[in-house]
């Protein structure tokens, strides 16, 4: 039996409520991008840092665009794709908070 | 097809009973080695759960995600604006902060999939003894900077 919609809750829907906290994560991602290229510059490391604060920003990018979408429901229709790109946003996002405290981790060694 | 209780996330419950095979988890043990089955996606196994549940557990990994996120940033600001006079407290401040963002990081997402498996089995949520480590890390983490402030405020 194919899922209906998501009921309305009090407050707003959880769908709502799951967008905007992936756009609180890709803000998150975009200050330590910020805070990475800043002390990485104080460092005098300023190709890594700001390498690194691209890479970031790019990530930021993904994260906020498809999970926004993925909470808008565009993706439902097909359920085992929508579970395999949830999977693949949640690894993306993981993958780029591990890779800031490495870059951080390297920063603060050679600060 | 739910595999359902006592297949992939019920054991713990036939500990010490007729089961010859070692207890998944151990008293104290936060988080249990995986079995083989276990070891597929958690879209491939189990029923789909309510959306609402769904939802909650990613907007969890999100938040786990963003304290990790927020840990880094405090390391990384602490290695570069921190200013002391004793050697290494910098470092012995910015460090902690740094490994553990990242070990939250890795944990958020493991935490995420072992939630879903749980839930789409109809299995109990598993335990996780990271919070804690979180909150004495960071009391630890303030202590020490405390200490530091105090002692360069009576050097100054």
């Amino acid at each position: 039996v194919a899922p209906g919609p998501t009921p309305e809750a009090p407050g707003g829907g959880p769908a709502e409520r799951t967008a905007l906290a992936w756009g609180r994560s890709s803000l998150a991602i975009v200050a330590i991008a910020a805070t990475i290229t800043k002390s990485g510059l104080e460092a005098h490391e300023s190709v890594v840092a700001v390498a690194a604060g691209v890479l970031l920003l790019g990530a930021a990018g993904v994260v906020s665009w498809t999970g926004a979408r993925m909470s808008a429901g565009r993706l439902a229709a097909d359920r085992e794709g929508s579970q395999q790109a949830r999977r693949s946003v949640l690894a993306v996002l993981t993958a780029a908070s591990v890779f800031s405290a490495c870059v951080a981790f390297v920063i603060a060694l050679l600060a | 097809v739910s595999e359902g209780p006592g297949h992939a996330g019920g054991r713990d419950e036939k500990a010490g009973g007729d089961d010859p095979r070692p207890p998944d988890r151990l008293p104290g043990q936060a988080i249990r080695r995986r079995r083989p089955e276990e070891r597929r996606g958690p879209g491939e196994v189990g029923e789909e759960p309510d959306p609402r549940f769904t939802f909650a557990n990613e907007r969890t990994f999100l938040a786990w995600n963003r304290t990790a996120l927020a840990l880094v940033a405090a390391g990384a600001a602490a290695a570069a604006f921190l200013k002391s006079n004793l050697s290494g407290a910098r470092l012995l401040v910015a460090l902690p902060l740094i490994v553990l963002g990242a070990f939250v990081g890795l944990h958020s997402f493991q935490r995420w999939e072992a939630n879903e498996r749980a839930m789409r089995q109809g299995d109990p949520l598993p335990y996780s003894g990271v919070p804690r480590l979180l909150a004495v890390t960071i009391v630890v983490v303030a202590a020490i900077t405390a200490v530091f402030a105090v002692i360069d405020l009576v050097k100054d």
